[in-house]
């Protein structure tokens, strides 16, 4: 187990289920489990929450999603997040129609809106971990 | 199943007057708060064959089989006991399994109690907790930076995108309950506010300022819950229950369905449904303020405005005293106490308002009050309704 502390943000420790989905994200991809009979679902189980299936599969997801809902954090709960207020804490739907709590980056915290859709990025590394984040899907450098 | 409505009664009702207790263990304000219940309802601890608490973190003083070490630190051998943890709504929670347990002869007079030193602990809410979180689900959400009153925000902002509730709207909330806690000796702030105070404040978390949520203290409550026939014999008025309701949803926020519905749809639809009464029999209600938003949804999801109108209804006065249903009226979690699990704090307000004893913004002869929990972040609702 990493050893944490206080003015770190908190790593996250996989589960059996969850270290494919870490490993995904590390590689640059967010993989979704699918069962067979058809249910996708997020986050990762060792069985199908929809119909207690235990045959599961992974699909990658697009990476495209809009923004279901956000807040921006100006004051900090953990320690470890202190020096990176305001951020922005989001809610994004994947196209897939799966929902990942995550964070939008490359943008002013000002100009998050419900509705807007983004893309995932994979540069925030947390320890030995990539933790999947989204920016807008029109960045600045696509306006260029 | 066999209806106990109207069967059990709460017939003494404590909340502790402190706020802010660094000198004394949580422990110490919790047993302080099982007397003063029990002396309201004119017993004493040999009375008491049931007992539930949901202390379960640092700030309740507490660690594993809490409700062991409570029953024996305030000197209980229950044969009933409930350590039903929900996050908030806990006491609500176990007093309506009280009542059930009661109608059931499985208890006789139980005790339903909580306290915490939130203000004072050197261990911050839910601190700790991260580390146990990120090895499970948690760990998909807590390193993104969640936090308590962001995770609130994450609804109150969907609720602004569908149905164009605003700023003013939250900040309501925030000035009708400090306009009750006025009166309210205990209350932590009693001094009037202005929408645009609430507005000008610090952003805490969008679209929350810090009037926008609610206080931190150090305090606690207790309930005492029997049948009606031996409350009868109480020196102070009991307060019958009539119907409960409970839902559970999820913990973490990328499992949710709605962000502008709640598991309230489900308990209030049940309390109500138990009660055989509707929205329009309730005289007087406390909705669980942890930030502005909770009392809006609440009230859109118990059923006293339409899906969406919360705002318009909150701005239009109905939520005051004189309003079409008074909510909050000892200055709520906002303006008067929230030491972690403010659920015990809402029936106690409702019995007081029965008595017409309400310490803020006492109603007009209430007949019937409602009280209304949340626990986790929208995850957890419990309701009880009560009549005199």
């Amino acid at each position: 187990m990493p050893n944490d502390t206080s003015t770190q943000r908190p790593t996250p420790v996989p589960y059996a289920a969850a270290k494919a989905y870490w490993e995904a994200a590390g590689g640059g991809s967010i993989i979704l489990q699918r069962c067979a009979a058809g249910h996708l679902q997020f986050y990762p189980r060792a069985h199908c929450r929809t119909c207690g299936s235990t045959d599961l599969g992974w699909i990658t997801a697009t990476g495209s999603g809009t923004v279901h809902t956000f807040s921006i954090v100006y004051r900090a709960g953990h320690d470890g997040f202190v020096d990176r207020v305001p951020y922005a804490f989001a809610i994004v739907e994947l196209d897939e129609g799966q929902r990942l709590t995550s964070n939008i980056i490359n943008s002013d915290v000002d100009q998050v809106r419900i509705g807007m859709r983004v893309r995932a990025v994979f540069s925030d590394q947390l320890g030995e971990y990539t933790l999947p984040q989204f920016e807008p899907a029109q960045s600045k450098a696509d306006q260029t | 199943m066999s209806n106990w409505s109207g069967s059990v009664a709460v017939a003494g009702v404590y909340e502790s007057p402190t706020r802010r207790d660094p000198n004394r263990h949580p422990f110490e304000i919790q047993a302080e708060c099982v007397l003063g219940a029990l002396a309201n309802a004119g017993m004493s601890l040999p009375d008491v064959d049931g007992f539930a608490t949901s202390a379960a973190l640092e700030a309740e003083g507490a660690g594993p089989f809490s409700v062991i070490e409570l029953a024996e630190w305030i000197g209980l051998r229950p044969t009933y006991f409930d350590s039903t943890d929900i996050g908030g709504a806990s006491p609500i929670s176990q007093i309506g399994h009280a009542a059930a347990a009661i109608h059931a002869g499985m208890a006789e007079v139980v005790v339903v109690s909580y306290a915490a030193n939130s203000y004072s602990s050197s261990v911050r809410w839910g601190e700790r907790t991260e580390d146990v979180e990120r090895e499970g689900p948690g760990q998909f959400e807590v390193p993104y930076g969640r936090t308590i009153p962001s995770a609130f925000a994450l609804a109150a902002n969907r609720h602004m995108y569908e149905y164009g509730t605003t700023p003013e709207h939250l900040a309501q909330v925030a000035v009708t309950c400090r306009a009750n806690a006025a009166t309210n000796p205990d209350a932590r702030y009693r001094s009037p506010i202005t929408i645009d105070d609430v507005l000008t404040g610090p952003m805490i978390a969008s679209p929350f300022h810090r009037l926008d949520c609610c206080v931190v203290t150090d305090s606690g409550g207790a309930v005492v819950v029997t049948t009606v026939e031996r409350a009868r014999d109480c020196p102070n008025q009991p307060a019958r229950l009539l119907g409960f309701g409970e839902s559970i949803h999820q913990q973490w926020l990328n499992q949710a369905d709605s962000f502008v519905s709640s598991p309230g749809v489900t308990s209030g639809h049940r309390a109500f449904a138990q009660a055989g009464l509707s929205p329009t029999d309730i005289d007087v209600a406390q909705l669980y303020d942890a930030n502005t938003f909770t009392p809006m949804i609440a009230l859109e999801d118990l059923g006293f405005c339409q899906r969406g109108e919360a705002g318009e209804f909150v701005s239009s006065g109905a939520i005051a005293r004189d309003g079409k249903i008074p909510i909050n009226t000892d200055g709520g979690g906002l303006s008067s106490n929230h030491p972690g699990r403010r659920g015990i704090f809402t029936v106690v307000e409702s019995v007081r308002q029965l008595r017409g004893r309400g310490p803020g913004a006492q109603v007009d002869n209430p007949e019937v009050a409602l009280a209304h929990g949340f626990g986790g972040e929208l995850s957890s609702c419990a309701t009880v309704i009560m009549g005199v």
